[in-house]
């Protein structure tokens, strides 16, 4: 017979080298900004909320190598839509990521020693970015389970809240975090979330639901306050390639800036460069503007040179565009132009030995020509058709006036009653705001979407929209991996 | 005879309170043939003839440091990772994110083997013959689980979430002997294996082994074995435009982006589309059997000695031709795989037209991944030369030998991809081609020599 025996028990307590642990992290107000920090990084996954908002409208085709290229975006847009479409189940990981993210930093920033104010901001911030999450994720699914504190392995198998509970949620976030962001931040801050632009998304939560009341009061608060307005270059002044210096037209903006020698694969987005041009550039062609876009502007409506780029253009006084007709997303599979809001002038471009280049302008998530739409849009359903008329013919005259000598198109309105200002507002929006994002959700929440996808699909003669069914289709599937993986207890949305 | 032995383990990859196990273990065996009754078979031609019993437990703790703990740290995603930049001058923001929540729950996976064995020795001990039968489960099975994503983690954490059973044979034969100048022995092992998945994760099964372009190669389900491959069923190759228009339901395509040459799936629920409801096992990597043959042979001052080794009855899901066989994208191909593919009515019925817009998803996972792994393959062959002691005393030497040897000389496979030898991460994802460095075929000459 043989015992032998061990050592102490504190032995066994190692510690492990290289890894940190979210206990000791959440221990200074340095840690607290980084982590705070992670959360904005997530508004640079644009691939989902392109699609969504733009290439899922009558406003863009997807592009591409081909139509297997992004295959579920392809599935999506053709409407053949099921449970386990990589699109629609990655835009809800990533929502949740964000959501369990900012969950931990608003439990565990109260308790670190630091300046009160800066703490105070901080959860506020991480709160609004939550808060838009959510947002996004109730547009396009509906009720889903609202979970506001981190929560552990064993208890997730939550149903969905209902979607009423969801935009209540949305909306007091956003009103409370208004509250206290500050209007302004320090320069080197520039580009948190400020108060107008919790503001502007509360705006954007009523707009989505019809609430117009709420809708004008706050789209007026952020008018009245003076903080934001029209881009002191005009429409143009928006796109610049040094537009991340702050300008008062962004409200709320995605940051994305490359940073010599850094790994790109932290700190860039793709937009530029999934927007970018085939062939003569090194761009993957997605996200192509429609001939319907491009005729839905006026001849001479100076914005659709700056939304939209075709063959022989020169921008900046320097590229020459090519657009080669001969490549599918051209020609076969949708039309010669590409959007231009993101390009950027080659001798400027950051890094542009990278070919998957960084992109180095800001993206705006909310901006003032949004706000004063939204206004326009309230006011009509409001009753005061005169008021909305002047709102919306102030978006003209600034498009007018971008241009030096100024255009006369598009000239101002005269519509004065409530249906054709509704139907001019919505072709206002679709028309200012192309490209960031809008479309889509306008199309869905004006109830639209069906009547103006299928006459896009037998007009052009394209699978494109043409399944639109409206028994089913203002709500995307939810993922059918978590169905599975909670047993049931999340349950599906009608028609899938 | 009896053996018992107790050990308690403690790991520093558990948790306060979860750090100790206790794995016992005892053995009987009974000597027949020293048993009267068996006196005068003895030392005839069985020399011994053993029975044993054995059961005993122990633990298994194979999971990465820092597995309970909650971790933060940096990410790097496809759309872009944790920094940001903010400033009117744009400045580097550092950002770091929570990665998985840990789990101190964490504690040790126990296995409980019971076996029956016999071990005889025949004639002089020249064979000998082992049998075992074993049962063996495996609770608190250590694995990442999948969770539902609303939980938000970028990675999920371990957890001891299963039990299995795994029942098999294994048998051992050694023969050894030496005539005049010739001497031989022989060792042959064969060995059987049942799996059998009794719970695991929260709900009924477990999907593991996506990769690059195939999601959930396998389903662990309750009450089958571990890893069985799932996918859809193909029933072959669409020739032609009325064949498209037959695979219908109530008058509807079931497959109506599909082209003549595409893969034809089949719609298990009937309910007229291919979707997540088609889907069903379509293979195993568990073999039938696995078994190996040692061959040592000497004659004289030269020595032989070879190791076969093989595995039938499993499966291999062939996942390199995801990116070999399919005409999307800017790949390489496998040469002759212009030769196989469709290329017009009749000339295939097992691989599709090579496409660049894939719409129909040929290349999603099912039947055609999967191939016969069975292989046999000669491991090692080692030829020897002693050189004689006279003739080493010369130079000092106690001994000196010469030898010449092959690793890896041949392989017998019906596999037609790189090797069917394939290591496993996971035993819910075992079996599966993700590409392999080719196993080199290795020549060696040496020397042994001993002062």
């Amino acid at each position: 017979m043989i015992i032998s025996g061990a050592c102490s028990d504190r032995f066994l307590d190692e510690e492990i080298l290289g890894v940190e642990t979210l206990d000791s992290f959440y221990s200074s107000e340095e840690n607290a900004t980084k982590g705070v920090t992670a959360l904005y990084a997530r508004l640079k996954i644009h691939g989902n909320r392109m699609l969504f908002g733009d290439i899922m409208s009558d406003d863009a085709w997807k592009g591409g190598e081909n139509n297997a290229d992004f295959q579920s975006w392809y599935d999506l847009l053709i409407f053949n839509i099921d449970p386990f479409n990589g699109t629609s189940t990655g835009m809800w990981i990533d929502s949740y990521n964000l959501i369990y993210e900012a969950n931990v930093a608003i439990l565990r920033i109260p308790a670190i020693d630091m300046n009160d104010d800066t703490k105070n901001r901080l959860v506020a911030e991480a709160r609004a970015l939550r808060a838009f999450s959510y947002l996004e994720l109730v547009r396009l699914y509906g009720g889903v389970p609202l979970i506001t504190e981190p929560l552990t392995p064993d208890k997730l198998n939550i149903p969905r809240n209902s979607a009423e509970e969801v935009f209540a949620f949305v909306e007091s976030e956003f009103l409370a975090v208004s509250e206290i962001l500050p209007s302004v931040y320090p320069s080197n801050e520039h580009g948190r979330i400020t108060k107008d632009a919790a503001l502007g998304l509360l705006a954007r939560i009523h707009l989505f639901q019809g609430e117009f009341a709420e809708v004008e009061k706050y789209t007026k608060m952020i008018i009245d306050r003076g903080v934001y307005g029209f881009h002191a270059e005009g429409f143009n002044g928006n796109w610049g390639m040094e537009n991340y210096m702050g300008n008062n037209e962004f409200i709320f903006e995605v940051k994305s800036y490359g940073f010599e020698g850094f790994d790109i694969q932290t700190t860039r987005s793709l937009l530029a460069v999934q927007t970018g041009i085939r062939g003569s550039d090194t761009g993957w062609s997605f996200d192509i503007p429609t001939q319907d876009l491009y005729d839905a502007y006026e001849d001479g409506d100076p914005r659709r040179e700056f939304t939209i780029g075709k063959n022989g253009d020169i921008y900046d006084n320097e590229d020459v565009l090519v657009i080669d007709s001969s490549i599918p997303a051209y020609g076969t599979d949708g039309d010669p132009y590409a959007c231009i809001k993101w390009y950027e002038t080659k001798s400027k471009r950051k890094n542009p030995k990278d070919i998957d280049h960084y992109m180095s302008k800001s993206f705006p998530i909310l901006r003032y020509a949004d706000v004063v739409l939204m206004y326009a849009e309230a006011l009509n359903e409001n009753g005061n058709s005169g008021g909305a008329l002047i709102e919306l013919n102030k978006i003209r005259e600034r498009a007018r006036n971008s241009v030096s000598p100024a255009s006369g198109v598009p000239a101002n309105l005269s519509i004065a009653d409530q249906g054709g200002l509704r139907t001019a507002i919505l072709n206002e929006r679709r028309l200012e705001l192309a490209f960031e994002w809008n479309r889509y959700f306008d199309l869905l929440r004006t109830k639209t979407a069906g009547t103006v996808l299928r006459n896009f699909a037998s007009k052009y003669n394209t699978p494109k929209g043409a399944a639109f069914d409206e028994t089913k289709h203002y709500l995307m599937p939810i993922p059918g991996i978590d169905i599975t993986r909670t047993g049931g207890v999340i349950e599906q949305n009608p028609g899938y | 005879m009896l053996s018992t032995s107790v050990r308690s383990d403690g790991s520093s990859k558990f948790a306060e309170g979860n750090k100790w196990g206790v794995f016992p273990a005892v053995s009987v065996g009974w000597n027949l043939t020293n048993e009267a009754f068996m006196e005068g078979v003895a030392d005839t031609w069985l020399s011994s003839l053993k029975m044993r019993v054995g059961w005993g437990k122990i633990g298994n703790a194979s999971i990465p440091d820092g597995s309970t703990l909650s971790t933060v740290g940096p990410y790097a995603g496809f759309w872009g990772g944790n920094n940001y930049s903010f400033g009117t001058t744009p400045q580097l923001a550092i950002g770091i994110s929570p990665l998985s929540p840990g789990n101190v729950a964490l504690t040790w996976e126990t296995s409980v083997q019971t076996n029956f064995g016999l071990d005889v020795y025949l004639f002089e001990n020249k064979l000998s013959l082992t049998a075992d039968y074993f049962i063996k489960t495996t609770t608190d099975l250590l694995l990442v689980e999948p969770l539902p994503t609303i939980g938000g983690y970028q990675n999920a954490p371990w957890s001891n979430a299963g039990e299995i059973r795994n029942r098999g044979f294994e048998l051992l034969a050694t023969y050894k002997d030496q005539v005049g100048d010739f001497g031989y022995n022989f060792t042959a092992t064969f060995a059987t294996l049942q799996n059998e998945i009794i719970s695991i994760g929260r709900g009924d099964f477990i999907s593991s082994g996506s990769f690059n372009g195939l999601d959930d190669v396998t389903r662990s389900q309750v009450g089958s074995s571990i890893g069985q491959f799932f996918g859809y069923q193909v029933e072959g190759i669409f020739q032609n435009n009325e064949e498209i228009n037959a695979h219908s339901v109530d008058g509807n395509l079931i497959q109506p982006l599909a082209e003549p040459g595409d893969v034809r799936f089949a719609d298990l629920d009937g309910n007229g589309v291919i979707d997540n409801d088609d889907k069903t096992f379509i293979g195993s990597p568990i073999p039938d059997f696995s078994y190996s043959l040692n061959v040592g042979l000497t004659y004289k001052k030269f020595d032989l000695n070879a190791f076969f080794q093989g595995v039938y009855g499993n499966e291999i899901v062939n996942g390199v031709k995801v990116f070999t066989n399919y005409g999307d994208g800017v790949k390489n191909l496998q040469d002759g795989v212009l030769d196989k593919a469709w290329n017009g009515e009749g000339t295939s019925n097992t691989h599709p037209r090579l496409v660049a817009n894939d719409l129909n998803q040929n290349s999603r996972v099912s039947s055609l991944y999967v191939e016969d792994g069975s292989y046999l393959r000669l491991q090692n062959v080692q030829l020897g030369y002693n050189f004689s002691k006279s003739l080493i005393k010369k130079i000092g030497a106690t001994n000196l030998r010469v030898y010449a040897s092959v690793q890896n000389l041949f392989t017998l496979t019906n596999y037609t991809g790189i090797d069917p030898e394939l290591a496993s991460y996971s035993p819910l994802s075992t079996g599966i081609d993700y590409t392999v460095y080719p196993k080199a075929r290795t020549y060696a000459l040496g020397v042994n020599l001993t002062f």
